[in-house]
């Protein structure tokens, strides 16, 4: 008996040390999204801007109206382009990163992470100045001769991928190095040993191995550029068809909180969707 | 089976030496123990003969072919890692396939290898497990299925029964042994453990700081060793200092341990195993024989480590055999006859104390 009395008492320590914790994750995450669920399920008047019902018609609009098809599918390929692309360019340094035994290691790590210290915004005012039709890239295409007229690069898809890439490249290098510092590289020793070329021993045993943390690390990219705000508004312009921008459009110049509302949850399950999906199609071989 | 020929390897990491001068030959269907404390390059040289270790200098040559400059997958050695380097995300079957794959061997040929190599090991029914369901000891045995699937010519060992527990690691051994010698596999085989070594090998190469300080048979090296760094690793011995003089060696506590000294140079040190200083009635008739003090006793079942206290002021520690019936009684504090045989009394080169 005094062996539950004695339980009780910790567990209610235990609760009693959380609760603050507990209570602010409850009050800063759980509570907004619980108003912003009711608000998708609210209807929008332009003279109340939100009236209190309950219908599904933001939730209609948005699957009925082909503008929106194309948000959301614009946001799923620039979000998986970004991470992709990452991908193949972070790897090969991220690789080098966990293999070096330069002394100037901690040094490159700090060159990887220092775009991150430079804001979004200040990053895409550099890309502009490289894309703009008198950007670097144009002047220099058009001193060579290889073009004539400056080709339009900033406010396309292409300029929005390759912002996105380079705002989350330092997420996914650090993320891949990590994974890579924790494989014992004797496994790989192994597969040599047994007659494995590089090549073999590359794709039959390393790559096998590092998958679930590469997967890991592409969730978390993924989520991130699905959910890009600032990149996609000064690199494709204020009208770019991607989820962020466009629900904060219907916010700042439409006040329409309700079908804002709804904007968000169904780029948060698009986002749980495909990421699950992604990650069911590549562990279905393994177990 | 093939042999493995090493002449004056050397492995350099900037200014220091990991490998230095090494020459090293294992004949067919010989069990060479590479053994020496951590650190002193054992490993090294094990994967130079891997292929690993891009080497400074020296050649490598396996059935008499020079491989010193050939990649690893292209060497045949078999080689089972210290931590075992099972494939995780394959099952045990996968694992001991994956040479037979590689060398483009697949079908009914491959299963049948691979069941027979599995059924070497005593792991026939374990094909479909993953690594991470078996225990330590099954683990090592697959990672030995999975180099001798492909017939080797040369098979390497590191460390093979470091992370297995002590109860394990004698039967373990043996069966490695036995394996070795039913196939005729040419082995070399590192440890720093001399029990292992002295246990498994035909023949014991005794590295230190990169180079070999002495081979031969494990009978050769514990009756003979060459210096006190050899004597020391290998079992314990007593160490007097002292001087050589023409009967045989003066300690500094003033003991005479008469011995053939007879051209020995003056600044070697004294090893006696404890095993060969003999306590009790037995000693006194014996040619160096004196009356010491017992310092301490440590009973260890079978025998006792008994320490004696020498009126000079010398100690030496004693293995006494515990039988029951035995009229020889031992308490600390009494004083006791001790003696050695002037054979058991070894001048050995001093490479401990001076610099090395
Ligand atoms: N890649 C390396 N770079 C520098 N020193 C190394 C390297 N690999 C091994 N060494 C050094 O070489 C020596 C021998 O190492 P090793 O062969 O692993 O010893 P052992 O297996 O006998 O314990 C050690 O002092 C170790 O620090
Ligand atoms: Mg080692």
């Amino acid at each position: 008996m005094t062996v539950s009395k004695i339980n009780i008492r910790q567990i209610g320590a235990a609760t009693g040390l959380l609760s603050p914790a507990t209570l602010l994750v409850l009050g800063s995450l759980v509570l907004p999204m619980l108003i912003l669920l009711r608000y998708s399920f609210n209807a929008y008047d332009p003279m109340l801007l939100m009236r209190e019902t309950f219908t599904l018609e933001n939730y209609v609009r948005f699957f009925a109206e082909p503008y929106f098809h194309t948000v959301i599918l614009t946001t799923l390929a620039v979000a998986l382009g970004a991470t992709i692309g990452s991908i193949i360019l972070g790897f090969p340094i991220a690789y080098f990163l966990a293999r070096t035994q330069s002394r100037f290691k901690s040094f490159l790590v700090v060159l990887v992470i220092f775009p991150l210290l430079v804001g979004n915004v200040v990053r895409a005012a550099g890309w502009i100045t490289l894309f703009g039709t008198r950007g670097v890239v144009n002047v220099t295409l058009m001193n060579l001769g290889i073009i004539s007229q400056p080709i339009e690069i900033m406010y396309t898809d292409f300029a929005v991928v390759i912002g996105t890439l380079s705002v989350v490249l330092p997420f996914m290098i650090l993320t891949l190095q990590g994974v890579i510092e924790n494989v014992d590289f004797s496994i790989v020793d192994a597969a040599l040993n047994l007659g494995a070329s590089r090549y073999k021993a590359f794709t039959r045993i390393f790559l096998p191995m590092i998958m679930p943390g590469v997967l890991a690390g592409f969730v978390l990219i993924f989520i991130l550029c699905m959910n890009a705000y600032a990149t996609p508004y000064l690199l494709g312009g204020p009208g770019y068809k991607m989820m962020a921008p466009t629900l904060y459009n219907q916010i700042s110049s439409v006040a329409n909180w309700p079908f804002a509302s709804a904007l968000a949850f169904i780029l948060m399950a698009v986002t749980v969707i495909s990421t699950l999906l992604v990650t069911r199609l590549t562990t279905r071989r393994r177990r | 089976m093939a042999d493995l020929n090493i002449r004056n390897l050397q492995k350099d990491y900037g200014d220091f030496s990991a490998v230095d001068g090494v020459s090293l030959t294992a004949g067919a269907s010989e069990l060479v123990a590479l053994l020496g404390p951590s650190g002193c390059g054992k490993t090294t040289l094990l994967r130079s003969i891997a292929g690993f270790v891009p080497v400074t200098a020296g050649q490598i040559e396996i059935n008499g072919k020079d491989v010193t400059r050939l990649a690893p997958n292209k060497r045949n050695t078999g080689m089972v890692f210290q931590n075992y380097a099972l494939f995780p995300h394959l099952t045990v079957e996968k694992n001991v396939g994956f040479g037979l794959e590689m060398r483009g061997i697949s079908g009914a040929e491959a299963d049948k290898r691979i069941a027979e190599a599995l059924e070497l090991v005593s792991l026939g029914a374990y094909g479909h497990r993953y690594p991470k369901e078996l225990s330590g000891g099954q683990q090592q045995r697959v990672a030995v299925a999975r180099a001798l699937v492909v017939n080797p010519d040369v098979f390497l060992l590191d460390e093979p029964l470091s992370n297995l527990d002590a109860k394990l690691r004698q039967s373990v051994g043996m069966q490695l042994r036995d394996l070795q010698k039913s196939l005729g596999l040419t082995t070399v085989f590192v440890t720093h453990d001399q029990k292992e070594a002295l246990m498994m090998a035909d023949r014991l190469v005794i590295m230190r700081a990169g180079k070999i300080v002495q081979e031969g048979s494990a009978e050769e090296l514990y009756d003979a060793p060459a210096s006190y760094f050899v004597a020391d690793f290998l079992g314990h011995s007593n160490v007097v200092s002292g001087k050589v003089t023409p009967e045989g060696f003066l300690s500094t506590g003033g003991t005479m341990f008469r011995c053939d000294s007879a051209g020995m140079p003056a600044d070697r040190v004294m090893t006696l195993r404890p095993e060969n200083l003999i306590l009790g009635p037995a000693a006194v008739a014996l040619p160096n024989s004196f009356e010491a003090r017992i310092q301490s006793i440590t009973y260890l079942g079978a025998q006792s480590e008994v320490t004696l206290s020498l009126p000079g002021g010398d100690q030496l520690t004693a293995t006494h055999q515990n039988r029951t019936g035995d009229s020889l009684t031992l308490r600390v504090g009494d004083m006791i006859s001790a003696g050695c045989l002037p054979e058991a009394v070894r001048l050995l080169v001093d490479d401990m104390t001076t610099a090395h």
